[in-house]
Protein backbone atom coordinates (compact mmCIF):
# COMPACT_ATOMS: atom_id res chain seq x y z
CA UNK A 1 0.00 0.00 0.00
CA UNK A 2 1.34 3.55 -0.84
CA UNK A 3 2.00 6.24 1.98
CA UNK A 4 -1.55 8.43 1.25
CA UNK A 5 -3.42 5.65 2.91
CA UNK A 6 -1.10 5.22 5.65
CA UNK A 7 -1.18 9.35 5.94
CA UNK A 8 -4.99 9.37 5.55
CA UNK A 9 -5.87 6.92 7.88
CA UNK A 10 -3.39 8.88 10.86
CA UNK A 11 -5.02 11.96 9.67
CA UNK A 12 -8.42 10.60 10.23
CA UNK A 13 -7.33 9.36 13.80
CA UNK A 14 -6.12 12.73 14.45
CA UNK A 15 -9.28 14.36 13.18
CA UNK A 16 -10.98 11.64 15.66
CA UNK A 17 -8.90 12.82 18.45
CA UNK A 18 -9.04 16.58 18.03
CA UNK A 19 -13.04 16.38 17.60
CA UNK A 20 -13.63 14.28 21.20
CA UNK A 21 -11.33 16.99 22.92
CA UNK A 22 -13.74 19.38 21.52
CA UNK A 23 -17.10 18.01 22.28
CA UNK A 24 -16.41 15.65 25.13
CA UNK A 25 -16.55 17.20 28.71
CA UNK A 26 -14.96 14.67 30.52
CA UNK A 27 -11.62 15.35 31.62
CA UNK A 28 -10.45 11.08 31.27
CA UNK A 29 -11.90 10.94 28.04
CA UNK A 30 -10.50 14.24 26.90
CA UNK A 31 -7.29 12.99 28.09
CA UNK A 32 -7.75 9.44 25.95
CA UNK A 33 -8.51 11.70 23.42
CA UNK A 34 -5.72 13.78 23.38
CA UNK A 35 -3.41 10.17 23.44
CA UNK A 36 -5.38 9.65 20.41
CA UNK A 37 -3.92 12.36 18.32
CA UNK A 38 -0.21 11.38 19.54
CA UNK A 39 -0.91 7.55 18.52
CA UNK A 40 -1.92 9.38 14.83
CA UNK A 41 1.39 11.28 14.62
CA UNK A 42 3.26 7.73 15.76
CA UNK A 43 1.44 6.31 12.71
CA UNK A 44 2.40 9.09 10.33
CA UNK A 45 6.34 8.67 11.71
CA UNK A 46 6.36 5.29 11.36
CA UNK A 47 4.90 5.12 8.03
CA UNK A 48 7.25 7.87 6.67
CA UNK A 49 10.10 6.13 8.48
CA UNK A 50 9.04 3.10 6.14
CA UNK A 51 8.65 4.80 2.95
CA UNK A 52 11.70 7.39 3.05
CA UNK A 53 13.52 4.22 4.28
CA UNK A 54 15.31 6.20 7.29
CA UNK A 55 14.97 4.07 10.60
CA UNK A 56 14.94 7.96 12.57
CA UNK A 57 11.64 8.23 12.29
CA UNK A 58 10.39 5.01 14.17
CA UNK A 59 13.34 6.20 17.12
CA UNK A 60 11.33 9.21 17.46
CA UNK A 61 7.79 6.99 18.01
CA UNK A 62 9.90 5.43 21.38
CA UNK A 63 10.27 9.01 22.45
CA UNK A 64 6.82 10.05 22.03
CA UNK A 65 5.62 6.67 23.84
CA UNK A 66 7.79 7.78 26.40
CA UNK A 67 6.43 11.37 26.64
CA UNK A 68 3.02 10.09 26.18
CA UNK A 69 3.59 7.67 29.63
CA UNK A 70 4.91 10.60 31.61
CA UNK A 71 2.17 12.94 30.70
CA UNK A 72 -0.52 10.07 31.39
CA UNK A 73 0.80 9.53 34.66
CA UNK A 74 0.95 13.12 35.37
CA UNK A 75 -2.21 14.27 34.02
CA UNK A 76 -4.35 11.15 35.94
CA UNK A 77 -2.57 12.53 39.62
CA UNK A 78 -4.18 16.16 38.88
CA UNK A 79 -7.61 15.07 37.20
CA UNK A 80 -7.63 12.97 40.80
CA UNK A 81 -6.69 15.94 42.92
CA UNK A 82 -9.15 17.72 41.20
CA UNK A 83 -11.66 14.39 41.79
CA UNK A 84 -11.14 15.27 45.64
CA UNK A 85 -12.27 19.00 46.10
CA UNK A 86 -15.34 18.52 43.75
CA UNK A 87 -16.44 14.49 43.23
CA UNK A 88 -16.51 15.46 39.16
CA UNK A 89 -14.28 15.21 36.41
CA UNK A 90 -16.68 17.25 34.22
CA UNK A 91 -14.57 20.02 32.98
CA UNK A 92 -17.87 22.51 32.98
CA UNK A 93 -18.82 21.91 36.29
CA UNK A 94 -14.79 22.63 37.56
CA UNK A 95 -15.70 26.59 37.01
CA UNK A 96 -13.94 28.25 39.66
CA UNK A 97 -12.02 30.12 37.83
CA UNK A 98 -13.45 32.46 34.92
CA UNK A 99 -14.47 36.42 34.54
CA UNK B 1 27.87 5.07 12.57
CA UNK B 2 30.64 6.92 14.79
CA UNK B 3 30.54 7.77 18.32
CA UNK B 4 29.72 11.07 18.80
CA UNK B 5 32.70 13.12 20.23
CA UNK B 6 31.30 15.08 22.88
CA UNK B 7 32.95 18.48 24.12
CA UNK B 8 31.14 18.44 27.96
CA UNK B 9 32.55 22.13 28.22
CA UNK B 10 30.04 23.38 25.54
CA UNK B 11 27.15 21.86 27.92
CA UNK B 12 28.32 23.66 31.19
CA UNK B 13 24.85 25.61 31.44
CA UNK B 14 22.79 22.14 31.34
CA UNK B 15 25.19 19.85 33.11
CA UNK B 16 25.40 22.43 36.36
CA UNK B 17 21.03 22.53 35.85
CA UNK B 18 21.37 18.66 36.04
CA UNK B 19 23.77 18.75 38.86
CA UNK B 20 21.91 21.34 40.75
CA UNK B 21 18.79 19.20 40.64
CA UNK B 22 20.21 16.11 41.71
CA UNK B 23 21.54 17.81 44.53
CA UNK B 24 18.48 19.05 45.26
CA UNK B 25 16.61 16.24 45.75
CA UNK B 26 19.08 14.25 47.32
CA UNK B 27 19.30 17.16 50.19
CA UNK B 28 15.40 16.86 50.37
CA UNK B 29 15.36 13.57 51.89
CA UNK B 30 17.57 14.84 54.61
CA UNK B 31 14.53 16.01 57.27
CA UNK B 32 17.33 17.95 59.20
CA UNK B 33 18.16 20.07 56.72
CA UNK B 34 15.99 23.56 56.46
CA UNK B 35 14.10 24.14 53.34
CA UNK B 36 15.37 27.27 52.71
CA UNK B 37 18.58 25.76 52.29
CA UNK B 38 17.02 24.21 49.08
CA UNK B 39 15.98 27.42 47.41
CA UNK B 40 20.08 28.22 47.97
CA UNK B 41 21.07 25.80 46.26
CA UNK B 42 18.68 26.37 43.53
CA UNK B 43 19.86 30.09 43.32
CA UNK B 44 23.49 29.21 43.82
CA UNK B 45 23.25 26.60 40.66
CA UNK B 46 21.27 28.51 38.56
CA UNK B 47 24.20 31.54 39.45
CA UNK B 48 26.80 29.07 38.31
CA UNK B 49 25.42 28.35 35.21
CA UNK B 50 24.34 31.80 34.41
CA UNK B 51 27.92 32.62 34.55
CA UNK B 52 28.59 30.01 32.63
CA UNK B 53 25.93 30.95 30.08
CA UNK B 54 27.21 35.00 29.61
CA UNK B 55 30.81 34.06 29.37
CA UNK B 56 30.24 31.23 26.51
CA UNK B 57 27.96 34.34 25.25
CA UNK B 58 31.00 36.59 25.22
CA UNK B 59 33.26 33.92 24.15
CA UNK B 60 30.98 33.51 21.16
CA UNK B 61 30.55 29.89 20.78
CA UNK B 62 29.59 28.40 17.95
CA UNK B 63 28.80 24.69 18.10
CA UNK B 64 26.89 22.08 17.89
CA UNK B 65 26.45 18.63 19.81
CA UNK B 66 25.18 15.33 19.58
CA UNK B 67 25.78 14.69 15.20
CA UNK B 68 24.12 18.44 15.00
CA UNK B 69 20.97 17.80 17.45
CA UNK B 70 21.92 20.47 19.89
CA UNK B 71 22.99 24.24 18.64
CA UNK B 72 25.58 25.85 20.64
CA UNK B 73 25.34 29.06 19.83
CA UNK B 74 25.01 32.67 20.94
CA UNK B 75 20.96 32.98 19.88
CA UNK B 76 20.83 29.58 22.70
CA UNK B 77 22.97 31.55 25.08
CA UNK B 78 21.46 34.54 24.95
CA UNK B 79 17.98 32.69 25.60
CA UNK B 80 19.35 30.79 28.42
CA UNK B 81 20.05 33.57 30.55
CA UNK B 82 16.67 34.73 29.90
CA UNK B 83 15.86 31.56 31.55
CA UNK B 84 18.24 31.81 34.37
CA UNK B 85 17.71 34.99 35.37
CA UNK B 86 13.57 34.40 35.46
CA UNK B 87 14.69 31.21 37.81
CA UNK B 88 16.79 33.08 39.96
CA UNK B 89 14.45 35.45 40.46
CA UNK B 90 11.35 32.88 40.91
CA UNK B 91 13.32 31.05 43.20
CA UNK B 92 13.98 34.35 45.58
CA UNK B 93 10.14 35.47 45.38
CA UNK B 94 9.38 31.81 46.58
CA UNK B 95 11.47 31.14 50.00
CA UNK B 96 9.28 33.36 51.95
CA UNK B 97 6.08 32.27 49.30
CA UNK B 98 6.35 28.83 50.46
CA UNK B 99 7.83 29.28 54.31
CA UNK B 100 3.89 31.12 55.21
CA UNK B 101 2.13 28.37 54.05
CA UNK B 102 4.37 25.72 55.15
CA UNK B 103 4.40 23.93 52.40
CA UNK B 104 6.43 20.69 50.68
CA UNK B 105 9.24 22.47 49.12
CA UNK B 106 11.74 19.59 48.20
CA UNK B 107 9.77 19.16 44.51
CA UNK B 108 8.93 22.52 43.94
CA UNK B 109 12.37 23.54 43.22
CA UNK B 110 13.31 20.16 41.74
CA UNK B 111 10.38 20.68 39.45
CA UNK B 112 11.39 24.42 38.47
CA UNK B 113 15.38 23.16 37.80
CA UNK B 114 13.51 20.51 35.41
CA UNK B 115 11.27 22.83 33.71
CA UNK B 116 14.65 25.72 33.03
CA UNK B 117 16.74 22.34 31.57
CA UNK B 118 13.44 21.73 29.08
CA UNK B 119 13.28 25.44 28.52
CA UNK B 120 17.49 25.25 28.05
CA UNK B 121 17.10 22.33 25.71
CA UNK B 122 14.24 23.98 23.57
CA UNK B 123 16.18 27.05 23.11
CA UNK B 124 19.33 25.09 22.04
CA UNK B 125 17.22 22.12 19.92
CA UNK B 126 18.58 22.27 16.30
CA UNK B 127 16.81 19.25 15.81
CA UNK B 128 12.40 19.41 15.99
CA UNK B 129 11.95 16.14 17.89
CA UNK B 130 14.42 18.10 20.48
CA UNK B 131 12.59 20.50 20.76
CA UNK B 132 9.42 18.29 21.32
CA UNK B 133 11.14 16.80 24.16
CA UNK B 134 12.27 19.99 25.93
CA UNK B 135 8.80 21.09 25.27
CA UNK B 136 7.52 18.19 27.33
CA UNK B 137 10.05 18.54 29.96
CA UNK B 138 9.01 22.00 30.93
CA UNK B 139 5.29 21.35 30.44
CA UNK B 140 5.25 18.69 32.53
CA UNK B 141 7.14 20.16 35.58
CA UNK B 142 4.88 22.99 35.18
CA UNK B 143 1.39 21.61 34.83
CA UNK B 144 2.24 19.79 38.52
CA UNK B 145 3.71 23.22 39.76
CA UNK B 146 0.25 24.96 38.37
CA UNK B 147 -1.24 22.29 40.80
CA UNK B 148 1.15 22.34 43.43
CA UNK B 149 -1.19 23.16 46.09
CA UNK B 150 -3.34 20.46 46.12
CA UNK B 151 -5.24 21.36 49.04
CA UNK B 152 -6.30 24.63 47.42
CA UNK B 153 -9.10 24.01 45.28
CA UNK B 154 -8.16 26.74 42.85
CA UNK B 155 -4.51 25.74 42.32
CA UNK B 156 -5.78 22.28 41.43
CA UNK B 157 -8.47 23.46 38.90
CA UNK B 158 -5.70 25.36 37.89
CA UNK B 159 -3.56 22.72 37.24
CA UNK B 160 -6.07 20.58 35.18
CA UNK B 161 -7.31 22.95 32.79
CA UNK B 162 -3.24 23.96 31.81
CA UNK B 163 -2.90 20.16 31.51
CA UNK B 164 -6.11 19.84 28.89
CA UNK B 165 -5.18 22.77 27.02
CA UNK B 166 -1.47 22.11 27.04
CA UNK B 167 -1.51 18.59 26.14
CA UNK B 168 -3.26 19.25 23.13
CA UNK B 169 -1.09 21.51 22.45
CA UNK B 170 1.83 19.15 22.38
CA UNK B 171 -0.87 16.99 19.64
CA UNK B 172 -0.86 19.61 17.48
CA UNK B 173 2.59 20.25 17.73
CA UNK B 174 3.70 16.42 17.37
CA UNK B 175 1.45 16.14 14.54
CA UNK B 176 3.19 19.26 12.47
CA UNK B 177 6.75 17.98 13.08
CA UNK B 178 5.76 14.49 11.61
CA UNK B 179 4.17 16.25 8.78
CA UNK B 180 7.32 18.66 8.22
CA UNK B 181 9.14 14.62 8.21
CA UNK B 182 7.28 13.30 5.79
CA UNK B 183 7.69 16.51 3.87
CA UNK B 184 11.05 17.34 4.03
CA UNK B 185 12.09 13.34 4.60
CA UNK B 186 14.25 14.63 7.43
CA UNK B 187 13.98 16.32 11.04
CA UNK B 188 16.56 18.36 11.32
CA UNK B 189 16.49 22.05 11.24
CA UNK B 190 19.46 23.02 9.61
CA UNK B 191 18.36 20.29 6.53
CA UNK B 192 15.03 21.57 6.47
CA UNK B 193 15.84 24.74 5.01
CA UNK B 194 18.39 23.30 2.88
CA UNK B 195 15.79 20.84 1.33
CA UNK B 196 13.19 23.83 1.18
CA UNK B 197 15.57 26.00 -0.56
CA UNK B 198 16.00 23.46 -3.22
CA UNK B 199 12.11 24.52 -4.11
CA UNK B 200 10.09 21.84 -3.07
CA UNK B 201 7.05 23.01 -1.11
CA UNK B 202 4.82 19.68 -0.97
CA UNK B 203 1.34 20.46 1.15
CA UNK B 204 2.58 18.30 3.66
CA UNK B 205 5.11 20.78 4.22
CA UNK B 206 2.50 23.45 4.59
CA UNK B 207 0.36 22.11 6.80
CA UNK B 208 2.66 20.91 8.84
CA UNK B 209 3.98 24.20 9.18
CA UNK B 210 0.43 25.53 10.63
CA UNK B 211 -0.06 22.75 12.84
CA UNK B 212 3.47 24.26 14.66
CA UNK B 213 1.89 27.49 14.47
CA UNK B 214 -1.32 26.33 15.89
CA UNK B 215 1.27 24.28 18.70
CA UNK B 216 2.92 27.01 19.51
CA UNK B 217 0.22 29.33 19.73
CA UNK B 218 -0.98 27.19 22.60
CA UNK B 219 2.42 27.78 24.22
CA UNK B 220 2.72 31.12 24.34
CA UNK B 221 -0.27 32.05 25.07
CA UNK B 222 -1.88 33.71 21.42
CA UNK B 223 -5.30 34.34 20.75
CA UNK B 224 -7.25 32.81 19.82
CA UNK B 225 -5.36 29.84 21.93
CA UNK B 226 -4.93 32.14 25.15
CA UNK B 227 -8.48 30.98 26.98
CA UNK B 228 -6.02 28.78 29.10
CA UNK B 229 -3.62 31.75 30.94
CA UNK B 230 -6.04 34.01 32.59
CA UNK B 231 -7.46 30.58 34.46
CA UNK B 232 -3.92 29.32 35.23
CA UNK B 233 -2.34 32.86 36.06
CA UNK B 234 -5.26 33.39 38.38
CA UNK B 235 -5.56 29.76 40.25
CA UNK B 236 -1.43 28.94 40.32
CA UNK B 237 0.47 29.79 43.03
CA UNK B 238 1.67 33.62 42.24
CA UNK B 239 4.85 32.66 42.30
CA UNK B 240 4.47 30.14 39.53
CA UNK B 241 2.19 32.34 38.00
CA UNK B 242 5.33 34.72 37.60
CA UNK B 243 7.45 31.70 36.37
CA UNK B 244 4.98 30.72 33.89
CA UNK B 245 4.75 34.07 32.17
CA UNK B 246 8.17 34.79 31.98
CA UNK B 247 10.68 31.68 31.24
CA UNK B 248 8.17 29.24 28.85
CA UNK B 249 7.12 32.08 26.73
CA UNK B 250 10.60 33.10 26.33
CA UNK B 251 11.61 29.64 25.36
CA UNK B 252 8.61 29.13 23.32
CA UNK B 253 9.66 32.18 20.98
CA UNK B 254 13.29 30.28 21.20
CA UNK B 255 11.82 27.53 19.52
CA UNK B 256 9.45 29.71 17.23
CA UNK B 257 11.79 32.25 16.34
CA UNK B 258 14.78 29.55 15.33
CA UNK B 259 12.13 26.99 13.50
CA UNK B 260 10.30 30.15 12.09
CA UNK B 261 13.77 31.84 10.47
CA UNK B 262 15.72 28.98 9.70
CA UNK B 263 14.15 26.05 9.03
CA UNK B 264 10.81 27.66 7.29
CA UNK B 265 12.51 30.64 6.09
CA UNK B 266 11.73 29.61 2.08
CA UNK B 267 8.22 29.76 3.56
CA UNK B 268 7.64 33.15 4.62
CA UNK B 269 5.31 34.33 2.02
CA UNK B 270 3.13 32.10 3.87
CA UNK B 271 3.59 32.49 7.34
CA UNK B 272 4.04 36.04 7.50
CA UNK B 273 0.59 36.53 7.21
CA UNK B 274 -0.44 34.57 9.54
CA UNK B 275 1.61 35.81 12.17
CA UNK B 276 0.52 39.73 11.41
CA UNK B 277 -2.93 38.54 12.18
CA UNK B 278 -2.22 36.73 14.69
CA UNK B 279 0.21 39.99 16.15
CA UNK B 280 -2.57 42.39 15.48
CA UNK B 281 -5.24 39.75 16.93
CA UNK B 282 -3.45 39.04 20.25
CA UNK B 283 -2.50 42.44 21.13
CA UNK B 284 -6.05 43.94 20.63
CA UNK B 285 -7.68 41.46 22.03
CA UNK B 286 -5.27 40.73 25.49
CA UNK B 287 -4.82 44.73 25.91
CA UNK B 288 -8.98 45.10 25.56
CA UNK B 289 -9.82 42.67 27.93
CA UNK B 290 -7.36 43.46 30.52
CA UNK B 291 -9.28 47.02 30.87
CA UNK B 292 -12.27 45.31 32.03
CA UNK B 293 -10.36 42.87 34.58
CA UNK B 294 -10.72 43.50 38.27
CA UNK B 295 -8.15 40.99 39.83
CA UNK B 296 -4.88 41.85 39.90
CA UNK B 297 -3.67 38.77 38.70
CA UNK B 298 -6.06 38.44 36.15
CA UNK B 299 -5.56 41.82 34.50
CA UNK B 300 -1.59 40.30 34.41
CA UNK B 301 -2.35 37.58 32.74
CA UNK B 302 -4.24 39.51 29.96
CA UNK B 303 -1.32 41.80 29.91
CA UNK B 304 1.38 38.99 29.42
CA UNK B 305 -0.85 37.76 26.02
CA UNK B 306 -0.74 40.93 24.76
CA UNK B 307 3.23 41.29 25.26
CA UNK B 308 3.41 37.61 23.00
CA UNK B 309 1.82 39.90 20.62
CA UNK B 310 4.51 42.28 20.23
CA UNK B 311 7.10 40.28 20.28
CA UNK B 312 4.72 38.64 17.24
CA UNK B 313 5.16 42.11 15.52
CA UNK B 314 9.05 42.25 15.54
CA UNK B 315 8.81 38.72 14.24
CA UNK B 316 6.65 39.53 11.47
CA UNK B 317 9.65 41.93 10.39
CA UNK B 318 11.55 37.99 9.86
CA UNK B 319 14.68 39.88 9.68
CA UNK B 320 17.96 40.03 11.68
CA UNK B 321 16.76 43.25 13.20
CA UNK B 322 13.29 41.64 14.12
CA UNK B 323 14.76 38.67 16.10
CA UNK B 324 17.06 40.67 18.12
CA UNK B 325 14.40 43.32 19.42
CA UNK B 326 12.34 39.83 19.93
CA UNK B 327 15.12 38.40 22.21
CA UNK B 328 15.71 42.67 23.78
CA UNK B 329 12.00 42.47 24.22
CA UNK B 330 11.37 39.00 26.01
CA UNK B 331 14.50 39.95 28.27
CA UNK B 332 12.73 43.17 29.64
CA UNK B 333 9.50 41.49 29.22
CA UNK B 334 10.60 38.53 32.00
CA UNK B 335 12.58 41.28 34.38
CA UNK B 336 9.59 43.52 34.37
CA UNK B 337 7.03 40.74 34.26
CA UNK B 338 8.31 38.98 37.54
CA UNK B 339 9.25 42.28 39.64
CA UNK B 340 5.26 42.86 38.82
CA UNK B 341 4.21 39.81 40.55
CA UNK B 342 6.52 39.76 43.42
CA UNK B 343 5.06 42.91 44.12
CA UNK B 344 1.56 41.48 44.12
CA UNK B 345 3.08 38.45 46.54
CA UNK B 346 4.32 41.44 48.68
CA UNK B 347 0.86 43.55 49.04
CA UNK B 348 -0.58 40.06 50.14
CA UNK B 349 -2.63 40.77 53.35
CA UNK B 350 -2.34 38.43 57.08
CA UNK B 351 -5.73 36.86 55.93
CA UNK B 352 -4.58 35.35 53.07
CA UNK B 353 -3.91 37.49 49.50
CA UNK B 354 -6.12 40.20 48.31
CA UNK B 355 -5.97 40.17 44.78
CA UNK B 356 -8.71 42.87 43.82
CA UNK B 357 -7.42 45.95 42.57
CA UNK B 358 -9.60 48.06 44.60
CA UNK B 359 -7.78 46.63 47.50
CA UNK B 360 -4.86 48.47 46.65
CA UNK B 361 -6.23 51.99 47.24
CA UNK B 362 -4.37 54.04 49.33
CA UNK B 363 -1.37 51.60 49.11
CA UNK B 364 0.81 54.70 48.23
CA UNK B 365 0.62 56.00 51.64
CA UNK B 366 0.67 52.62 53.82
CA UNK B 367 3.23 50.64 52.12
CA UNK B 368 4.71 53.63 50.03
CA UNK B 369 8.18 51.63 49.45
CA UNK B 370 5.91 48.54 47.64
CA UNK B 371 3.46 51.05 45.80
CA UNK B 372 6.40 52.50 44.53
CA UNK B 373 8.47 49.24 43.22
CA UNK B 374 4.60 48.54 41.91
CA UNK B 375 4.46 51.52 40.10
CA UNK B 376 8.02 51.32 38.03
CA UNK B 377 7.21 47.96 37.27
CA UNK B 378 3.59 49.15 35.80
CA UNK B 379 5.10 52.15 34.45
CA UNK B 380 7.45 50.06 32.56
CA UNK B 381 5.29 46.83 31.45
CA UNK B 382 3.24 50.25 30.13
CA UNK B 383 6.40 51.03 27.98
CA UNK B 384 7.09 54.38 29.21
CA UNK B 385 10.67 55.90 28.98
CA UNK B 386 13.10 55.67 30.99
CA UNK B 387 11.91 52.19 31.57
CA UNK B 388 13.46 48.72 29.92
CA UNK B 389 9.83 48.64 28.77
CA UNK B 390 10.00 51.75 26.61
CA UNK B 391 13.51 50.60 25.05
CA UNK B 392 12.42 47.27 24.13
CA UNK B 393 8.92 48.78 22.52
CA UNK B 394 11.10 51.38 20.26
CA UNK B 395 13.63 48.19 18.86
CA UNK B 396 10.21 46.19 18.02
CA UNK B 397 8.54 48.85 16.29
CA UNK B 398 11.53 50.34 14.97
CA UNK B 399 12.55 47.10 13.31
CA UNK B 400 8.63 46.42 11.92
CA UNK B 401 8.53 49.62 10.20
CA UNK B 402 11.54 49.36 8.57
CA UNK B 403 10.62 45.96 7.32
CA UNK B 404 7.14 47.53 5.66
CA UNK B 405 4.45 46.45 8.36
CA UNK B 406 3.46 50.13 9.31
CA UNK B 407 -0.10 49.13 9.76
CA UNK B 408 0.58 46.85 12.02
CA UNK B 409 3.04 49.51 13.88
CA UNK B 410 -0.05 51.60 14.08
CA UNK B 411 -2.00 49.11 15.45
CA UNK B 412 0.42 48.13 18.07
CA UNK B 413 0.76 52.02 19.09
CA UNK B 414 -2.84 51.92 19.49
CA UNK B 415 -2.65 49.19 21.86
CA UNK B 416 -0.03 50.31 23.80
CA UNK B 417 -1.87 53.52 24.62
CA UNK B 418 -5.43 51.59 25.87
CA UNK B 419 -2.39 49.26 28.07
CA UNK B 420 -1.32 52.76 29.64
CA UNK B 421 -5.57 53.17 30.86
CA UNK B 422 -5.15 49.77 32.81
CA UNK B 423 -1.76 49.96 34.27
CA UNK B 424 -1.81 53.48 35.09
CA UNK B 425 -5.39 52.58 36.80
CA UNK B 426 -3.55 50.58 39.45
CA UNK B 427 -1.27 53.31 40.40
CA UNK B 428 -3.83 55.75 40.94
CA UNK B 429 -5.74 53.31 42.78
CA UNK B 430 -2.90 53.40 45.01
CA UNK B 431 -2.20 56.82 45.38
CA UNK B 432 -5.45 58.80 44.89
CA UNK B 433 -7.75 56.48 46.68
CA UNK B 434 -8.85 56.23 49.93
CA UNK B 435 -9.23 52.87 51.09
CA UNK B 436 -12.63 51.32 52.38
CA UNK B 437 -11.00 49.41 55.66
CA UNK B 438 -7.66 49.10 57.18
CA UNK B 439 -6.05 45.88 56.05
CA UNK B 440 -3.06 43.90 57.94
CA UNK B 441 -0.56 43.61 55.85
CA UNK B 442 2.22 41.26 56.68
CA UNK B 443 5.90 42.67 57.73
CA UNK B 444 8.37 43.39 54.27
CA UNK B 445 10.39 40.54 53.59
CA UNK B 446 13.62 41.37 53.30
CA UNK B 447 14.20 38.57 50.22
CA UNK B 448 11.19 39.90 48.42
CA UNK B 449 12.18 43.62 48.49
CA UNK B 450 15.88 41.90 47.55
CA UNK B 451 14.23 41.07 44.78
CA UNK B 452 12.05 43.77 43.80
CA UNK B 453 14.92 45.84 43.98
CA UNK B 454 17.27 43.70 41.53
CA UNK B 455 14.13 43.67 38.99
CA UNK B 456 14.00 48.08 39.72
CA UNK B 457 17.89 48.13 38.83
CA UNK B 458 17.15 45.77 36.02
CA UNK B 459 14.65 47.40 34.34
CA UNK B 460 16.24 51.32 34.72
CA UNK B 461 19.82 49.48 33.92
CA UNK B 462 17.99 48.23 30.72
CA UNK B 463 16.32 51.27 29.85
CA UNK B 464 19.78 53.55 30.21
CA UNK B 465 21.80 51.84 28.69
CA UNK B 466 19.92 49.71 26.19
CA UNK B 467 22.77 49.22 23.88
CA UNK B 468 24.87 47.04 26.56
CA UNK B 469 21.64 44.43 25.84
CA UNK B 470 20.86 45.02 22.32
CA UNK B 471 24.84 44.23 21.35
CA UNK B 472 24.45 40.92 22.60
CA UNK B 473 21.22 39.94 21.10
CA UNK B 474 22.50 41.37 17.54
CA UNK B 475 25.72 39.66 17.42
CA UNK B 476 23.21 36.37 18.62
CA UNK B 477 21.25 36.09 15.14
CA UNK B 478 24.10 34.88 12.90
CA UNK B 479 22.49 31.36 13.38
CA UNK B 480 21.45 31.32 9.94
Amino acid sequence: MSLEWYLALSALLFTVGVIGVLIRRNAIIIFMCIELMLNAANLAFVAISRELGDPSGQVFVFFVMTVAAAEVAIGLAIIVSVFKHRETVNVDEVDSLKG
Amino acid sequence: MTVPVINWHMLMPELVIVLTFVIVMVFDLFKSIRKSILAWVTIIGSAIALWASVEMLHAGVNGSQFNGMLAVDRFSMFFKIIFLVSTILVSLISINYLDRGDKRQGEYYVLILLATLGMMLMASGNELIVVFLGLELMSLSLYVLAGYFRSVQVSSEAGMKYLLLGAFASGFFLYGIALIYGGAGTTSIPEIASVLEDGEKSPLMLAGMFLLIVGFGFKVALVPFHQWAPDVYEGAPTTIAAFISAGPKAAGFAAFLRIFTSALESLQPEWIVVIVILAALTMTVGNVIATAQSNIKRMLAYSSVAHAGYVLVALAAANKDGISSAMLYLLVYCVMNIGAFAAVILATTEDGENLKISDYAGLGFRKPLLALFLSIMLVSLAGFPPTAGFVGKFYVFRSAVDAGHIWLVVIAAINTAISAFYYLRVVVVMYMQEPDEELEYHAYPGLLVFTLLLATIGVVLIGVLPSYFLGPAQISTQFF
